[in-house]
C-alpha cells in the first residue's frame, strides 16, 4: 500500500511511467471481473482498457480511503454494467439444496480441466451478472465483503447473503447443466 | 472462510481469465498520448495568457498616450528621457555587483 501512495504521488508529480506498474499488477483481475459481467472478451478488454484511462485520468481525485484496486474495480464494476445490452436477457433462476452439493462436486471433479472450464463458463454465462460478479470478487479475486461491499456500491450486510444465494445459482445451474437433480424454484 | 466456500473456490480456481498480451504496452501508449495532449494544451493555454497579458500591458500604456493626443516631438522627447534615465542607472550599476556575483556563484557551483 505504501509503494502504491508513492506511486501515485510520482505519477501525480508528472512520471506517467509509473502508471504501468498498476496496469500490469491489476489488469487480470480487471479483465477477468470485466469478462465475467459482460461475458464477452472483446468488449472486456476494450471497458478494462477504458477503466484504466479513467483512472489515470482521476488519480488526482484518489483519496487513498481504500486500496487502489477497490477503486479501480468499482470503476470497471460500473463501466461494465453501462456497457451491457439494455435488452434484459432470461437467466437461469434455479438453487440446489445443500445436499446435491457433494455429488455435483464429484461430477464435476470427474470431468477434464478444459470441460470443467468450459462447464463453469457455461453456467456463469447463464447467471445474472451481479451474481457472476459478486462470485467473481469473492472466489477469484478473493476480496473481503467490505471490499465488495464497496465495489458494488451494496451495503455489506447484504453481500454476504447475496453471496450465498449467488452460488446456490451457480450449483444449480451446473446441476443442471451436467444433467443431474435440481430443484426448480 | 467456511469448508463450503473452499470447495466452490476450487471449483473456478481454473476459469481466471487473463488480459491479452501486450495490453500494458497498449494502455500506456494510450496514457502518454493523453498526457502529450495534456502538456499541448496546458502550453497553448500558457500562450494565450502571456500573449493576453503582454497585449493588455501594452494597450494600458500605449493608449492613455494615444488619448491624451501627445504630439511626436513630445513622444520623442520623452523616449529621450526613458534612454537618459535607463543609461543613468547602468553607470551607477555597481550596486548590483554582489548580486552578479551571487548569481555568477549559483550557476558554476550551484550555490543555493
Amino acid at each position: 500500500v505504501e509503494r502504491e501512495a508513492e506511486y501515485i504521488r510520482q505519477i501525480i508529480a508528472g512520471d506517467a511511467s509509473r502508471f504501468a506498474w498498476f496496469v500490469d499488477a491489476y489488469k487480470d483481475m480487471a479483465f477477468s471481473i470485466a469478462a465475467r459481467i459482460l461475458g464477452n472478451d472483446q468488449d472486456a478488454e476494450e471497458v478494462v482498457q477504458d477503466s484504466f484511462l479513467q483512472a489515470y485520468r482521476s488519480i488526482r481525485t484518489f483519496k487513498g480511503n481504500s486500496k487502489f484496486s477497490t477503486w479501480l474495480y468499482r470503476i470497471v464494476v460500473n463501466s461494465s454494467l453501462n456497457r451491457l445490452p439494455k435488452k434484459r436477457a432470461v437467466y437461469e433462476d434455479i438453487e440446489l439444496l445443500a445436499e446435491q452439493v457433494p455429488a455435483i462436486e464429484s461430477t464435476y471433479r470427474g470431468l477434464t480441466s478444459q470441460d470443467q472450464t468450459r462447464y463453469i463458463d457455461q453456467a456463469m454465462e447463464k447467471l445474472r451478472p451481479e451474481d457472476r460478479l459478486i462470485l467473481t470478487l469473492y472466489y477469484l479475486e478473493e476480496q473481503s465483503l467490505g471490499e465488495i461491499a464497496e465495489i458494488t456500491g451494496d451495503p455489506k450486510e447484504n453481500i454476504k447473503m447475496r453471496l450465498h444465494r449467488a452460488r446456490n445459482r451457480m450449483y444449480g445451474v451446473l446441476s443442471k447443466l451436467l444433467n443431474m437433480k435440481a430443484k426448480i424454484l | 472462510m467456511d469448508k463450503e466456500d473452499e470447495l466452490f473456490r476450487s471449483l473456478l480456481s481454473n476459469t481466471r481469465k487473463t488480459a491479452s498480451a501486450g495490453f500494458t504496452e497498449t494502455v500506456m501508449r494510450e496514457v502518454r498520448a493523453m498526457e502529450e495532449r495534456r502538456i499541448r494544451r496546458r502550453l497553448i493555454l500558457a500562450i494565450i495568457l502571456r500573449t493576453a497579458f503582454f497585449t493588455g500591458l501594452f494597450v494600458l500604456l500605449v493608449v492613455p498616450v494615444v488619448i491624451r493626443g501627445i504630439s511626436v516631438d513630445e513622444l520623442l522627447r520623452l523616449q529621450k528621457e526613458v534612454a537618459e534615465g535607463i543609461a543613468g542607472v547602468l553607470k551607477n550599476a555597481y550596486f548590483l555587483l554582489p548580486l552578479a556575483v551571487l548569481w555568477i556563484g549559483r550557476k558554476l557551483f550551484a550555490i543555493k
